[in-house]
């Protein structure tokens, strides 16, 4: 059961070994966190992010394998994940993502499709599962990592931010839904963020490391915003950005 | 506010120990409160203190057992009168006081 500032103490994450939900699980588990369950497509990655998360203090670790471009595993991966918690699960994590190479994917049909199911359909396909489980057990709490991108969609990058721009509308509407049930769902609109996803990547504006992303998350749970802006000054940056002329947003988009 | 206490009742997590509580009111929002809080409690630990279950919103649950040193006495009230584990609460499940 959380306590008064968010903080939880048994934590799924889909995605478990992204750098982003890496860093929020260090702090979680220096907090109250003591049982983690890491659901990801890679057995030794998970394996390393278990193993830190109980350097900061989780007490149980487990994991789980499934491949996010099958959303037909989604309820199962969800099922394995809550019985290996074993107790009531305070909060989940839906850190899967991809972004992938725009210029491979653009025109290939299969490798289009597969940003959609990563990024869009296994997610939708999980909350949908994560949902039911949550409100069945009366509360919890959800963290959907969304991004800037899915504010407004760039040409150079519209299958990862189309998607993305999907599972943030999708939020807002189960987090709305959810309105009563002791459940809440959050919204983690992040700028581009120095990771693995974006490694070799030149530094974007407004780029943040991932322990900076954590700790506006942290604060996040405290104050139950429903978007979490990283940078917070984003928030207003993109009130503008998003009601740019389409020629000029080519050309801030660009860079 | 200041209260003043008297002795603990024979109950087992009785809260009183004769001495003072002092309680303050603190908004949340500052990003080191949570940590604050928990050195605060080291302190009350130290000094023989507990925290008011009753009022309590985010206590570590490793801290309990210091705090109520009779805490094994109410288990074993719970686990006879309550073998199924059905009382239950919030707070419960947070402190780790349901006995399962």
């Amino acid at each position: 059961m959380e306590n008064a500032f968010g903080q939880p103490q048994s934590v799924v994450v889909l995605g478990g070994s992204s750098d982003i939900a890496r860093a929020i699980v260090k702090k979680l588990c220096a907090a109250r966190a003591h049982t983690v369950v890491l659901c990801g497509r890679n057995q030794e990655s998970l394996n390393v992010a278990a193993s830190e998360a109980r350097k900061f203090g989780a007490t149980k670790t487990d994991t789980v394998l499934f491949d996010a471009e099958d959303p037909s595993n989604a309820r199962a991966t969800i099922t394995d994940a809550f019985e290996k918690v074993g107790e009531k699960v305070d909060l989940v994590i839906v850190a899967v993502g991809l972004l992938g190479d725009q210029a491979t994917y653009e025109d290939d049909a299969v490798l289009a499709t597969r940003m959609a199911m990563v990024n869009f359909t296994w997610p939708v396909a999980a909350l949908a599962e994560v949902r039911r489980r949550l409100v069945a057990q009366g509360s919890g709490r959800i963290l959907v990592m969304s991004s800037v991108a899915a504010v407004r969609v760039r040409r150079n990058a519209y299958l990862y931010c189309a998607a993305k721009a999907g599972l943030d509308r999708l939020s807002q509407g189960l987090a709305d839904s959810l309105e009563g049930t002791g459940v809440s769902l959050q919204i983690l609109r992040s700028g581009p963020v120095r990771s693995k996803m974006t490694a070799g990547l030149p530094d974007a504006p407004f780029a943040t490391g991932v322990n900076e992303v954590a700790d506006n998350v942290m604060r996040g749970f405290a104050n139950g915003d429903r978007v979490i802006w990283n940078p917070p000054l984003l928030r207003y940056v993109f009130a503008i950005l998003r009601h740019l002329p389409a020629p000029i947003w080519r050309k801030v988009s660009d860079r | 506010m200041l209260k003043r206490f008297g002795a603990a009742t024979p109950g087992p997590l009785s809260f009183p120990i004769p001495g003072w509580t002092l309680a303050l009111d603190l908004p949340v929002g500052p990003k080191a409160l949570p940590g604050v809080l928990d050195d605060l409690d080291e302190l009350v630990l130290h000094a023989g203190g507990r925290i008011y279950f009753a009022k309590d919103a985010r206590l570590d649950p490793a801290k309990v057992r210091a705090m109520y040193p009779r805490l094994d006495d109410f288990l074993a009230v719970k686990a006879r009168v309550d073998p199924e584990h059905r009382m239950v609460s919030d707070l419960a499940l947070r402190l780790q006081l349901t006995g399962k």
